[in-house]
């Protein structure tokens, strides 16, 4: 691709997500729906309140999971070789919502939360891997994909058990709600308590970018380029799932984000991960954003932001699969 | 160990299990520097395991490999593949990268971890492509390459990490005949700048085409290691593949053929 082209890109993408963002901090439904003019902000108080203390934490933490999502997506596709891959992916997902639910259930502090969270969903993708090392048939990614739906769906069972013994009235809405994936609760205290883990794995992920690359070659060919795969892909795993499970003990389950947004990335600018990571990162944001927008805009009650992703997720992965060209693979 | 020897191997013994019988046993070579060496021998004889542990991947678990005279166990990562380059057999690359940006890969040994290739590395990465033809295809996708471009694109690769020692796997398997000759032209070619070549192949036409030194390869241990005139005789081919093989030489050129059962 052309240096031209690239750049392009890159400073649209950039001047479209700081826009989205900025402009995001006036949409809601107050004063009226979709809206709020932006002279309020200097005018009225209860909307600098609401821009300050409400929007901008959870356009922070929508930013922060966009971006997260689509990284980690990308890091998994490339170091599992495989395109369909998504960060909730070996038992991840699962595994957070349990631990969610769990706190939830017994122990009901926002910080036992994001750490109960983080624990099952790294204690999901450690089961996965070590039932993937024991399994005695076929190869490795298979041995992954159903080591991983194995696990995801021991984790499920062991949700739906804690929501049979949740109060109705509650602790269930809470865990429904959780699995959902929504932002509607964020405060600044929830970005704090993110940061920590989301801002190492993303910085780890972004400087191993080009690595990247390598370890999606064959074992012999990375080792012989000087690579140690199975330690970086370790590393950059654990980067990736530490950053997604702190977001999604704070956001819930929100799907699609972290498999359609790299694929898009790699249509925009090519399959190497120098770009399209960056790429990723930057469309990941603006999406993310723009759903969080719609999710709280568009009716009376706030539509559950899972919900959305999956919807034009769902859509937009059909049009990049029915327009793609042949031979050339995602 | 003479001076122009690059890679000595010594009673060397290699099995996957503890349980389960040697790959090869007594395995020993002195492989000379500037060379080009072919690696033959029947299937299941050890030839890619081989090459795994000459770049570190599999462990010397019974006797010893010396590189430039160090015990391969001393080489850091790092040293290694500045050092030995490797053109597996089969390489499934699942994401479409150009030809560019996936022979840029080979220049990983002189990037740091966290380093992205420079525009010197381009430009190393350029030139190679250069020198093989491969100009025209730098923007094309890697999937969509005919097998002897894409084992070219491979070489390319190989090179551009600029190593001391060039380890390929079959390099010719698949290939038809024209691209077969390309593929070993740019081989011998690189004897030009000092690289060692050691490949393997099932193809004696092949080690006899560009190696001069030769190691057989047969039930487990080596069977012959030389001269390529000398290893690949009638009598060694036949122990080796366990049928009456004959080599004749026509105008200078040898020819490998079953011997005639009623000859």
């Amino acid at each position: 691709m052309r240096l031209d082209r690239r750049r392009l890109l890159f400073t649209t993408l950039g001047v479209t997500l700081l826009a989205t963002f900025l402009l995001s901090a006036f949409v809601g439904r107050y004063p009226r729906p979709f809206w709020m003019p932006m002279r309020l902000f200097g005018e009225d108080e209860l909307a600098r309140q609401l821009v300050l203390s409400l929007r901008l934490p959870r356009l922070c933490l929508g930013l922060l999971l966009g971006i997260t999502l689509s990284a980690t997506g990308a890091v998994m596709q490339m170091i599992f070789r495989n395109p369909l891959v998504e960060p909730g992916f070996l038992g991840v997902s699962q595994g957070a919502t349990f631990g969610a639910a769990l706190s939830i259930l017994w122990i009901g502090s926002s910080w036992s939360m994001h750490g109960m969270a983080i624990l099952f969903a790294m204690a999901g993708l450690f089961a996965s891997y070590i039932l993937a090392q024991r399994m005695r048939f076929g190869g490795w990614v298979l041995r992954l994909v159903l080591a991983g739906i194995v696990v995801s769906a021991l984790f499920s069972a062991g949700t739906g058990i804690l929501k049979t013994m949740a109060d109705p009235l509650t602790q269930l809405p809470e865990i429904t709600f959780w699995l959902l994936g929504g932002l509607w609760s964020v405060t600044w205290q929830d970005v704090l308590h993110v940061l920590p883990f989301a801002l190492p794995g993303l910085t780890l992920v972004y400087l191993l970018r080009w690595r990247l690359n390598l370890l999606s070659l064959d074992d012999e060919t990375a080792w012989s380029l000087g690579a140690a795969p199975a330690r970086e892909r370790s590393l950059l795993l654990f980067g990736g799932v530490a950053a997604t499970a702190s977001l999604t003990s704070v956001a819930g389950i929100v799907g699609w984000v972290g498999l359609i947004i790299p694929h898009l990335s790699r249509r925009l600018f090519g399959a190497d991960s120098r770009y399209n990571l960056p790429g990723a990162m930057l469309l990941g944001g603006i999406f993310t954003i723009l759903c969080d927008d719609i999710a709280r805009s568009l009716m009376a009650g706030e539509i559950p932001l899972g919900i959305l992703t999956s919807l034009l997720g769902g859509t937009t992965f059909i049009a990049l699969m029915v327009t793609i060209k042949r031979k050339q693979r995602p | 160990m003479n001076d122009t020897t690059l890679l000595q191997i010594e009673d060397l013994h290699f099995r996957y299990d503890s349980n389960q019988a040697w790959i090869f046993e007594h395995l020993s070579a002195a492989i000379p520097g500037g060379e080009i060496t072919a690696i033959l021998g029947p299937n299941g004889v050890g030839k890619t395991t081989l090459l795994h542990i000459l770049i570190g991947l599999l462990p010397v678990q019974t006797g010893s490999v010396r590189l430039v005279g160090r015990s391969l166990d001393s080489y850091t990562r790092g040293e290694m593949s500045r050092l030995v380059g490797l053109v597996p057999q089969l390489e499934r690359i699942p994401f479409p990268f150009t030809v560019s940006e996936y022979v840029a890969m080979g220049r990983a040994p002189h990037i740091s971890l966290l380093g992205t290739p420079t525009q010197e590395d381009q430009y190393r990465v350029d030139q190679v492509l250069g020198l093989l033809n491969l100009q025209t295809l730098r923007q094309r996708s890697v999937q969509e390459l005919s097998g002897g471009e894409s084992q070219l694109v491979r070489v390319a690769r190989a090179m551009v990490q600029e190593p001391q020692i060039l380890l390929l796997d079959e390099p010719t398997a698949h290939l038809d005949l024209g691209n077969k000759y390309r593929v070993l032209e740019v081989l011998r070619s690189l004897l030009d700048d000092r690289t060692t070549v050691i490949f393997t192949t099932h193809d004696p036409d092949a080690a006899f085409a560009i190696a001069g030194q030769a190691l057989l390869m047969h039930r487990s241990a080596a069977l012959a290691f030389g001269p390529v005139e000398k290893v690949l005789d009638g009598k060694n081919l036949s122990r080796a593949y366990g049928l009456p093989i004959e080599v004749r030489r026509v105008d200078g050129r040898f020819i490998v053929m079953r011997k005639d059962q009623d000859s």
